[in-house]
């Protein structure tokens, strides 16, 4: 997963809580071992492997429900996310120091094996029409995995707690005293600092930032966060947060309006979830929803 | 889509009602495979939002409301060892139109300038001696603004020594606090005697919200900036002693120094008598002004002296009356004195009386005289020779007379519902120690207040 996980439950008795977070914990392994890129014998790299070939591959239905909703967040963020495009990260290195910016001709190589629009998904049969591609769930497995997490619980009799995957969480529901769980926000551009805090009784909300894994390179800073179509890092956002009903559509619409840049704003109120968000420049914004 | 079948096409078209992206997002996600099964947990994202419990309390004329969300999350690494984080978000708006000046008084009371006023005084003739304006909304001013505060706290025990430390930051749209407080308590006597102690610190940054969420800051007339930083030392010294099984007698002494910016940002006083004559035009040669009040060259900002001590004492005694059904009795006196001249007198007497039905009533009284700071004017005659000038109402001479009651109810174990009702009376001539006051600065106000609490 990459990230450090965390439960807190309420239940009534320990047993109880114990066996539930067993049967989680479970379940997130089960999806690390499907959907990861790092592991050689998760079925996303079985797939990545053998898309290329005349007959593609025929996947299941829970990776047929995954590939749909990648196709929704492509569509929907006008191309911009797209679980193609984890192959441009390595023409970035975002982890340790870098001297240089990547060279446009290593970008414009890794572009030409990047875009949605060059794979063939026709459920249940997914097909690559360019050699070497890859598919990346970076942006969903993990949201996924909390919002099953959370279901797992609720039919364990859970009622009460959250679920957090590195900082995108998922409320189970209010404390047993029925007040809300408070979720401090961090500042993008103030180190440790708290921009909110926002009381959830229900739902998710999630962070998108480029204040935690950027590069600097000669005093400008790149977000890890790449535009598929250039190539290059976004700018406009330094984080933003979104609050749902499910963490996976908070996540993807967090990560979307990040992509988006100086159009995340805009973007988010066609979303009509409740956002906040910081711009490079620092301004702070939020978007309510307005009385249904 | 065609093994999803009948449920996804229901689904999409409720979610239809509501925006499309979100209808889209929403229904491809909920068609994966065990996303849609969770029992008892509700989808619909137009029932929850960003709502939270509330505390709210009402001034007499709908003024201010309080919202407190709180939180702690406490956890213990050792046997005697406590880490508590608090995060505290307060949300304080309302506040009254400025120019509307039959709505005075409150929490923070406010005086405006009586330009255009309604109470049939010439246009630019004074009403009220100070002109002020809050952290900033729109443009109608009022008192608009929200804080938010993270602090930590933790604390060791040894057998008789209890050593604390305390730190954070506090931020609002006009301020900004790092503060630290080292404090420890020390029992002696097996415990009939507690000796306390602490040192406190604080580093903060004022401004005036010129608006964009305290993002502008206001300026004097000059382009300097309103506002700059502050420091704060304080020490306490603290003895409790019990006296009998009965009563207990408590005495602590305070002293503070701060140093930087003391003003006010968003006040101003009127000055008489100017060089180059007053009323609308000429120029302001002799004081700092703000932008906001620069329209009259008799208006100077509220500039006070960059140091101040103060010193603080307070006298405590209870006592249970076990005969009374366990009823008790504060009484209080207080006294105060700061190098700005100023020196108060506090007495307040509070009587807490259970009652049958596990009910608890608590009237109480206050009487407070305060003396007046050496360069507070309701309203200066001639410019000052040492430049200060503040006509703010807390640092004039005034007597204060408040009281109330208040009646808590416990309806089942752990639930309890309360009300009250408090008076407030502050007046120029009710005090007793002489010094400068001004009757404009005379309000008085009742607030109705009801509170819920629920433990669990």
């Amino acid at each position: 997963m990459g990230s450090p996980c965390h439960l807190s439950l309420f239940g009534g008795s320990f047993e109880e809580l114990e066996r539930a977070a067993t049967t989680v914990l479970e379940e997130v392994e089960r999806i690390e071992q499907r959907y990861s890129r790092y592991r050689q014998d998760s079925v996303l790299s079985d797939l990545n492997r053998k898309a290329f070939t005349p007959q593609g591959v025929v996947v299941d239905d829970e990776m047929a429900g995954l590939l749909d909703y990648a196709n929704t967040c492509y569509e929907e963020s006008d191309g911009l996310f797209d679980v193609t495009s984890g192959l441009l990260r390595r023409a970035w290195n975002f982890s340790g120091q870098a001297v240089t910016l990547p060279p446009q001709s290593t970008i414009d190589q890794l572009l030409k094996r990047v875009g949605w629009g060059k794979v063939i998904w026709d459920r249940p049969l997914f097909r690559f029409k360019v050699s070497d591609m890859e598919l990346d769930f970076g942006g969903i497995a993990k949201e996924f995995a909390a919002d099953r997490a959370v279901h797992t619980l609720v039919r364990h009799g859970i009622h009460s707690g959250v679920v957090n995957f590195g900082g995108d969480l998922r409320v189970i529901g209010p404390r047993p005293d029925g007040s809300p769980w408070e979720v401090g926000i961090y500042h993008p551009h103030h180190a440790g600092e708290l921009l909110a805090t926002l009381p959830l009784h229900q739902g998710a909300v999630t962070t998108s930032g480029s204040y935690e894994r950027y590069l600097e390179v000669a005093g400008k800073r790149y977000s890890h966060l790449l535009n598929p179509k250039t190539g290059w890092p976004v700018r406009g956002l330094a984080s933003v947060s979104v609050v749902a009903p499910l963490a996976l559509i908070a996540g993807s619409a967090s990560t979307i309006a990040m992509l988006k840049g100086k159009g995340g704003p805009q973007w988010l109120k066609s979303m009509g979830l409740p956002a906040l968000w910081v711009t490079d420049a620092g301004k702070v914004g939020e978007f309510k929803r307005p009385p249904l | 889509m065609a093994s999803a079948g009948g449920g996804v096409a229901v689904i999409k078209q409720k979610a239809q009602r509501r925006a499309p992206r979100l209808a889209a997002f929403t229904a491809a996600a909920l068609a994966i495979p065990g996303m849609s099964e969770a029992e008892g947990i509700d989808l619909k994202p137009e029932n929850f939002g960003i709502d939270s419990a509330y505390s709210n309390y009402q001034e007499s004329h709908g003024r201010m409301s309080v919202m407190a969300i709180q939180s702690d999350a406490a956890a213990q690494w050792a046997d005697d060892l406590n880490f508590k984080v608090n995060t505290v978000l307060d949300y304080i708006g309302g506040g009254s139109d400025p120019m509307n000046q039959s709505l005075v008084g409150g929490a923070s009371p406010v005086f405006y300038w009586g330009k255009g006023n309604t109470y049939g005084k010439k246009t630019g003739e004074l009403e009220y001696s100070q002109a002020t304006h809050g952290a900033y909304k729109g443009l109608k001013g009022g008192i608009f603004d929200q804080r938010l505060s993270v602090s930590g706290q933790l604390s060791k025990k040894f057998d008789d020594l209890t050593l604390g430390l305390n730190g954070g930051n506090s931020t609002e749209w006009d301020y900004v606090s790092n503060f630290f407080n080292l404090d420890g308590t020390y029992d002696l006597n097996g415990k009939n005697t507690t000796l306390s102690t602490g040192f406190g610190y604080a580093s903060d940054t004022v401004w005036a919200d010129g608006g964009d969420q305290g993002q502008i800051h206001q300026t004097y007339t000059n382009g300097k900036e309103i506002g700059g930083n502050k420091n704060t030392y304080q020490a306490l010294l603290g003895l409790t002693q019990i006296i009998d099984r009965t009563s207990l007698l408590q005495a602590n002494v305070t002293v503070s120094n701060s140093s930087g910016f003391l003003s006010d940002p968003y006040k101003s006083a009127w000055v008489n008598n100017i060089p180059g004559g007053g009323g609308f035009g000429p120029q302001n040669t002799f004081c700092t002004q703000s932008v906001r009040f620069s329209f009259s060259p008799n208006l100077c900002a509220d500039t006070r002296p960059g140091t101040r001590t103060q010193e603080a004492v307070l006298v405590r005694y209870v006592k249970d009356f076990e005969e009374l059904n366990q009823a008790a009795l504060h009484l209080d006196y207080r006294f105060y004195s700061d190098s700005w001249n100023v020196q108060s007198h506090t007495f307040e007497a509070n009587w807490v009386q259970p009652l049958p039905y596990e009910m608890i009533l608590s009237p109480h009284v206050r009487y407070y005289t305060q003396r007046s700071s050496f360069f507070y004017q309701g309203v200066y005659d001639n410019p000052t020779a040492n430049g200060f000038y503040s006509s703010d109402y807390r640092l004039a001479s005034f007597g204060a007379i408040a009281g109330g009651v208040s009646l808590n109810k416990a309806i089942i174990p752990n639930f309890n519902v309360g009300a009250g009702i408090e008076l407030y009376d502050r007046s120029q001539g009710s005090g007793f120690m002489g010094g400068t006051g001004s009757a404009a600065d005379n309000y008085s106000f009742t607030i109705y207040s009801v509170n819920v609490n629920l433990k669990l």
